[in-house]
């Protein structure tokens, strides 16, 4: 369902730095499963996952989400699905100083114009179903590693896509916390969701409600 | 050269516009070889990155040159005081040989200008540049018209010399004058005029209304709203001027611009070139009414296009009418100016 | 422009001779400034007698002013007016401005002379329903002291190298002395009178570039 054609990506084209990050990459990512892209740093992953993300634009190369060509749309069209379809979290939980926790799980539905009480039982639905109902009052900057990581989810959540983008999600999580993290993954998983996630984390990729891990280097997936 | 500072305006627009227009083309015709929507090639994607900043770009151009017809009028009036005999934008324009044809030129490059602002628009709704190919097809269309209206209207600012006598729009304008464009519109007898010019636009009105209720015949309507034009123009000389001026030789087109007379020319030449591209652009848009990805809004916008050249057209009679009932001046019957 | 007066209030012959005086003075000179210089005398009992007398001159002096005007126009340009030939705003130009009143009472402001001479050859086609018969007055501003003189005894030079705002113009001048100067140091052409005025004139100063 998110088929990937000859992706190129190249960065510096043309000048003495030009650095290649993904080689004529083709792949098919399966619906309603968990896909892992593994790899060393520099081989391409985060490139390859911000390209499916509609986030960013190959050099060469299609992408189809659901039989739709997303690369050669144009920006306003693009917004609109990477706001609907995707669900972004992100290594560093990124949230945005000085509003509320409530504030920032908000935030993605602003622009689509929801009724604010309709959207605020929503963001506080789930941040109960993360633990983190409480909080939703603080600031951000007196959440803990694990409460922000939670929150960041939560945020991802809160249009309800189908497809959660997670990029390196363990990476600043211990043990305890990220084996909390991979049971919420096979919730969404449950819930008829696509999860694609990066990571060189053993927990990660090598737990069971992975359904198929890619191998990337040097920005082509090894077989 | 006069280093009044609407013209060096004038000519920087122009400047601007001649170069962006070229930048463009350069990318138009890479465009209108290698677009290939379905292919993933390098070129391909680089070319969808570079039409947004190139559409970009020109829907800026093409509304600064929308502007620039009315600021090269505005600088013919500015510079009268320094011509004898000249003592309004008329007089100006007759200074040397190039006032008139940048106008002409002026004129014309507005409506493609803005007729290529409303396929932009329309194009930019689809998801898959549905009418990229016709877009530039356009641009390269227009390109050399912009490089030739700059390279006359700086002929035209260069060449004009303080020291010549202009002939006022009195006599520009005058239906005693044997030759000239000028005299032949305002010998036209001002009766028959203006029954003429209402009953265009009884019937343009009257289409309008009815493409906006049943879609149907919007390419009339478009054919129409540039009759109309022309209509209006030659009306504004032969008989709508002298209801304004109140003076029944005074024909000019271009006092009624003056402070004195309220800058109404401004208005009612805004009304009439917003309604023409808006009128010939339902008639642009109205055979991509089928395409894919525009099926959706199509329709509507086109739709909306008919509506404002209708409430334009109609401002614009308005308008005129309001001159005309409120003017001290009678034209009697009888006599033909 | 100062204009001294230092009359013997004693005297007066002398006093009529001197508000004789000043009254053609002051209609041509347009004096910015009139300075009344009085005697002073020692004599006691003359004191009086002179304050009245100046008085007198006073009042007198602004009679004869008033006096020597009255055959001028007296209406002003409004912002709006315009020459019923060419349409130009009159405001604009108060150096050349040219006027006929009509009996019935209207009256025209015109840009230059040569103008004004267009209107009076085809009064109908410019003012319907007005004939030159029907004119009253026609003034036209002599280009050298800058006032109304009645253009029928006008003096008009045609052919020099001034240039009016319709371009080549018919320049009045009061007398001949003037016109002559004007004329020689201006390249004119010609020195013509009211009458000699014809259409063909006209004509051929629009028609030089």
């Amino acid at each position: 369902m998110i088929e990937l054609v000859n992706v190129k990506k190249v960065f510096n084209a043309g000048n003495p730095s030009e650095f290649s990050a993904l080689n004529s990459v083709s792949l098919l990512i399966e619906e309603n499963q968990v896909t892992v892209l593994k790899g060393p740093s520099g081989s391409g992953k985060t490139t390859l996952l911000s390209i499916v993300g509609c986030m960013s634009r190959p050099s060469a190369g299609r992408v189809k989400l659901q039989g739709r060509e997303i690369t050669s749309l144009p920006e306003r069209f693009l917004t609109d699905i990477r706001r609907k379809t995707f669900g972004f979290i992100f290594q560093q939980p990124n949230l945005i100083k000085g509003i509320s926790v409530l504030d920032n799980v908000m935030l993605p539905a602003y622009p689509l114009g929801e009724k604010r009480v309709h959207l605020k039982n929503k963001a506080m639905k789930g941040l109960a179903a993360l633990n983190i109902a409480n909080k939703a009052a603080s600031k951000v900057e007196w959440l803990s590693g694990g409460e922000a990581q939670r929150a960041s989810i939560v945020r991802a959540l809160i249009n309800d896509p189908y497809i959660i983008i997670a990029d390196e999600p363990t990476a600043h999580l211990d043990t305890k916390l990220s084996y909390r993290f991979m049971e919420i993954i096979e919730t969404f998983k449950a819930e008829g969701k696509t999860v694609i996630i990066t990571s060189h984390d053993p927990l990660v990729y090598e737990s069971s409600m992975v359904d198929r891990v890619v191998n990337l280097r040097d920005g082509q997936i090894e077989v | 050269m006069i280093l009044h500072p609407t013209v060096i305006a004038n000519l920087l627009a122009a400047y601007i516009s001649s170069f962006m227009v070229l930048y463009a083309l350069f990318y138009g015709v890479q465009i209108l070889k290698y677009w290939d929507i379905e292919n993933g090639h390098e070129l391909q994607l680089v070319l969808e990155r570079k039409t947004y900043l190139i559409a970009t770009l020109l829907g800026y151009v093409f509304g600064l040159q929308l502007l620039s017809l009315f600021l090269y009028i505005f600088t013919a009036d500015s510079l009268t005081p320094l011509f004898v005999g000249a003592m309004c934008a008329a007089g100006t324009l007759n200074v040397d040989a190039f006032g008139y044809p940048t106008l002409v030129l002026k004129i014309v490059n507005f409506i493609v200008a803005g007729l290529w602002l409303v396929l932009n628009y329309a194009d930019n709704q689809g998801y898959d540049y549905p009418l990229i190919k016709k877009k530039y097809l356009l641009l390269a269309f227009i390109a050399p018209f912009i490089v030739l209206e700059t390279l006359l209207e700086s002929a035209y600012f260069l060449s004009m010399k303080a020291d010549v006598i202009t002939s006022c729009c009195g006599s520009l304008f005058s239906s005693e004058r044997t030759t000239g464009l000028g005299s032949e519109m305002a010998a036209l007898p001002a009766l028959s005029m203006l029954r003429i010019f209402y009953g265009v636009m009884f019937c343009t009105l009257a289409s309008g209304i009815f493409f906006c209720i049943k879609s149907v015949g919007g390419y009339f309507y478009a054919a129409l709203s540039l009759l109309m034009f022309l209509v209006s123009l030659v009306s504004i000389v032969s008989f709508i001027s002298l209801y304004i001026y109140e003076l029944p030789t005074h024909h000019c087109p271009f006092c009624i611009i003056m402070e004195e007379y309220h800058y109404l020319g401004y208005l009612l030449y805004l009304l009439l070139f917003g309604a023409v591209v808006s009128g010939i652009g339902v008639g642009v848009l109205s055979p991509y009414r089928q395409v894919e990805s525009l099926k959706l809004m199509l329709n509507g916008f086109i739709r909306k296009l008919a509506l404002a050249s209708l409430i334009l057209y109609a401002a614009f009679t308005a308008l005129v009418t309001y001159e005309i009932v409120t003017s001290s001046l009678v034209i009697a019957y009888e006599v033909v100016y | 422009m100062k204009l001294f007066i230092k009359p013997d209030p004693g005297s007066l012959p002398t006093l009529g001779r001197a508000v004789c005086a000043l009254a053609s003075k002051v209609r041509t000179a347009h004096p910015t400034e009139v300075v009344f210089i009085m005697g002073t005398t020692t004599k006691k009992n003359n004191c009086s007698g002179q304050r009245y007398s100046s008085l007198l001159l006073w009042l007198i002096l602004l009679f004869s002013l008033s006096l020597s005007f009255a055959g001028d126009p007296t209406v002003t340009i409004k912002k709006t007016d315009r020459c019923p030939v060419c349409g130009m705003f009159v405001y604009k130009y108060p150096k050349w401005v040219a006027q006929i009143s009509f009996k019935d009472g209207s009256y025209y402001f015109y840009d230059g002379a040569k103008d004004m001479f267009k209107h009076i050859f085809d009064t109908a086609k410019y003012t319907s329903g007005k004939t030159a018969e029907n004119i009253k007055d026609i003034y036209v501003t002599d280009y050298y002291e800058v006032e109304l003189i009645d253009a029928k005894s006008a003096f008009y030079v045609i052919g020099s190298d001034v240039l009016g705002p319709m371009g080549h113009e018919l320049l009045p001048f009061k007398n001949q002395e003037s016109a002559q100067e004007f004329l020689e140091d201006h390249k004119g052409k010609a020195i013509i009178r009211f009458q000699e005025v014809t259409p063909a004139i006209i004509e051929s100063l629009d028609h030089k570039t």
